[in-house]
């Protein structure tokens, strides 16, 4: 793997959040949102973000955007550390970093029509100032996204929630971007809208050269899209490797847990299950040595003080990082 | 669980009968069937799964059950709901009251917005009993741990004091079974009860009300959009679409051969685990919104098996040889022909 086949690098990002009480407000704890996390993303290349609620996938997306600011770490976005940006030349690289948002009703502006919401990229970035030129623009992008042109002219109301979420597609696409993050972008919909959106995700994919942070819960959407898959848990990644060889052989006991506790559309297919027990604990107080002792069916005295680091149980082309002192040796 | 039998007829085994049921809602000076005279039935101690994607009237005809629609808009316009031989269209308002939470009960999706924030969960089981079982106060707060006990969860006697903000999602959904579950009741109509959840979470609490319907000889009804659901826990399903019944059969027959496109479509279009593909399979087009469906066939916009019978005419429910039911002129025994995309 060169350094030109990636994209973007992001090492040790960290994101606390304060946490304040008591009666002058001060600062009683932190929320360790985003723990050292570290990754890269390849040219043209989908990386899944899978957890479950809680887990820190949301935050990691934006902070990666600097939507938040990151409260240590770098994020290396074509050889430069987004992090250390002044906002000036922050706002002229957002052209090529976008997101697509969970919630198709609560991301558009209900009092914007299509045109104006869809416009709005390039008059920020003073891109395309002719109207008639802004004009045809738009309509590339409700086509795009197979939308009709008549479309411009409605407002968000009007659609259903695949066709919204169409729409924050075309806006995420009107700059050109090369890396979008999408959070959650199907799981708001109905089934057979869900595989619409992922399949138009994907052919734009690969028209574009796009680069993909698709993060999700659903560990079966997120397969289906992603090269390569990262499983957080509690701020955490806890196993990281490519698409298919998670599924084949999970190491993790968490990712082997969630695996297992999808259900499958296939009389029978009622697997011995690993039901977990317990709640995922509080970030506030993260459990001390693994985070996942607490609901780790083969938690040893070991996990419960001394916290394991990713290793690689793969091959250097094909690394299968995961953190367990005990992977491996583990039944799957 | 006994996947093979076919839906009986005989009412001995049928615990509610539901016949040519329409519940209608009134926009604006026109009405619309949101449930287009449905026909089903729940077998005693089984498990019915309603299935369909958002507006196609699953959860309408739950609420019509209960009787819960709000009147006006909506409308129970007519049909039958047999529970255990009465009909509760004919039950006057008092004598539902004493029904629901009593020998009918109901869980919702949403188990942050279904408790009261303002009781703390023993408050809110203990009413059930108050209500229906004229208990006292110190009985019912018993009862509430027992409870609490029944739908594991830790340290009932700390609990029961809490509010539903200081307990997780999960936790408060078994807050809400146990609710549901206190009068043990003859029949549970849980409305996409675990979509709000996590998947190990998920997993629990389905794993959790399977047990509970064995110990307590239930009767289920679960509306649910994830077919992967249906498939782990329900013995007969209903298939709807714009208010209208699409497809009845066993579960088993469901997945070993889908008779209605939508059906299938359904079922293709999920993506699975281990079967990575470069496309999924879509049904083109959206679900028209209520009263603007086509004339014939209310899917025939989105199938790919579609003729000029389908434009023409509705099909009706027709049973085929294997006895499951289906509306759709291009089904037969085999499940659908080969053709379509």
């Amino acid at each position: 793997m060169t350094s030109s086949d990636i994209i973007l690098e992001v090492k040790n990002l960290q994101k606390y959040f304060p946490v304040q009480g008591g009666l002058l407000g001060r600062q009683t704890g932190k929320v360790h949102a985003v723990d050292t996390v570290s990754f890269s993303v390849q040219r043209g290349k989908t990386l899944g973000l899978v957890g479950e609620s809680g887990c820190g996938k949301s935050t990691l997306g934006r902070t990666i955007l600097r939507l938040t600011e990151p409260s240590g770490g770098e994020v290396i976005y074509e050889g430069r550390d987004i992090a250390k940006l002044s906002a000036n030349e922050m706002r002229a690289l957002r052209k090529e970093l976008q997101i697509i948002f969970q919630d198709p009703f609560a991301s558009l502006n209900p009092r914007m029509s299509i045109r104006e919401i869809l416009s709005e990229p390039f008059e920020i970035h003073g891109m395309h100032k002719n109207p008639e030129e802004r004009r045809a623009k738009v309509i590339d992008l409700l086509k795009e996204v197979g939308l009709n042109p008549e479309a411009a002219d409605r407002y968000p109301h009007e659609f259903s929630g695949g066709q919204r979420q169409r729409i924050g597609i075309a806006r995420a696409l009107a700059l050109k971007p090369k890396l979008i993050v999408a959070d959650e972008p199907v799981s708001a919909l109905d089934v057979s809208i869900q595989s619409q959106i992922l399949n138009l995700m994907m052919d734009l994919r690969d028209k574009y050269g796009l680069s993909y942070i698709f993060i999700a819960h659903d560990l079966a959407v997120i397969e289906h899209i992603s090269d390569e898959i990262a499983v957080m848990y509690l701020g955490k990644i806890v196993e990281h490797t490519g698409a298919t060889q998670l599924y084949a052989r999970p190491l993790h006991p968490y990712t082997q847990a969630l695996i297992s506790s999808i259900p499958e559309p296939k009389i029978g297919a009622k697997k011995a299950r690993k039901v977990l027990q317990g709640d995922v604990p509080s970030p506030l107080n993260p459990p001390p040595g693994c985070r996942f002792n607490t609901r780790c069916p083969y938690a040893k005295d070991e996990c419960r003080t001394k916290e394991p680091i990713l290793r690689n149980m793969g091959s250097s082309e094909h690394p299968h990082l995961v953190a367990c002192h005990f992977a491996g040796e583990l039944s799957e | 669980m006994n996947h093979t039998t076919t839906i009986p007829s005989s009412s001995g085994e049928v615990l509610l009968d539901v016949k040519e049921l329409v519940t209608s809602f009134k926009i604006g000076d026109r009405e619309f069937n949101a449930v287009d005279s449905c026909s089903f039935s729940v077998r005693r101690g089984k498990t019915l799964g309603i299935v369909g994607e958002s507006g196609c009237g699953k959860s309408v005809t739950s609420l019509s059950i209960m009787r819960l629609i709000p009147t006006p808009p909506g409308k129970i316009k007519s049909g039958e709901i047999l529970f255990e031989g009465v009909d509760l269209l004919n039950l006057n308002d008092e004598d539902m009251r004493k029904l629901r939470g009593n020998k009918i009960s109901m869980i919702f999706q949403e188990p942050m917005t279904s408790l009261n924030p303002v009781f703390s969960v023993g408050d809110q089981i203990s009413e059930v009993f108050r209500v229906h079982q004229d208990k006292s106060r110190r009985e019912a707060r018993e009862l509430s741990i027992e409870m609490l006990k029944m739908v594991r969860i830790p340290s009932p006697e700390i609990r029961v004091d809490e509010y539903p903000h200081q307990l997780s999602g999960g936790m408060r959904q078994r807050v809400m079974i146990a609710i549901a579950l206190a009068c043990k009741p003859k029949l549970l109509i849980a409305d996409e009860p675990t979509t709000a959840l996590d998947a190990t979470i998920q997993a629990q609490i389905l794993a959790l009300m399977s047990d509970l319907q064995k110990e307590q000889d239930m009767s289920t009804i679960l509306i649910t959009h994830d077919l992967g659901v249906v498939a782990e826990t329900c013995d007969d399903v209903v298939v709807m679409y714009g208010g209208r019944i699409v497809e009845r059969a066993t579960a088993e027959q469901l997945f070993a051969r889908p008779k209605h496109p939508y059906t299938l479509g359904l079922l293709e279009s999920i993506p699975r685990l281990g079967e990575r593909k470069t496309r999924l399979k879509t049904i083109p087009g959206i679900v028209p919104s209520l009263g603007k469906f086509p004339q014939g066939c209310r899917f025939q916009d989105r199938c790919s098996f579609v003729t000029s019978d389908c434009r023409n005419q509705e099909p009706q429910l027709r049973r085929l040889c294997d006895g499951t039911e289906v509306a759709c002129f291009h089904s037969s025994d085999t499940g659908m022909p080969s053709q379509g995309n």
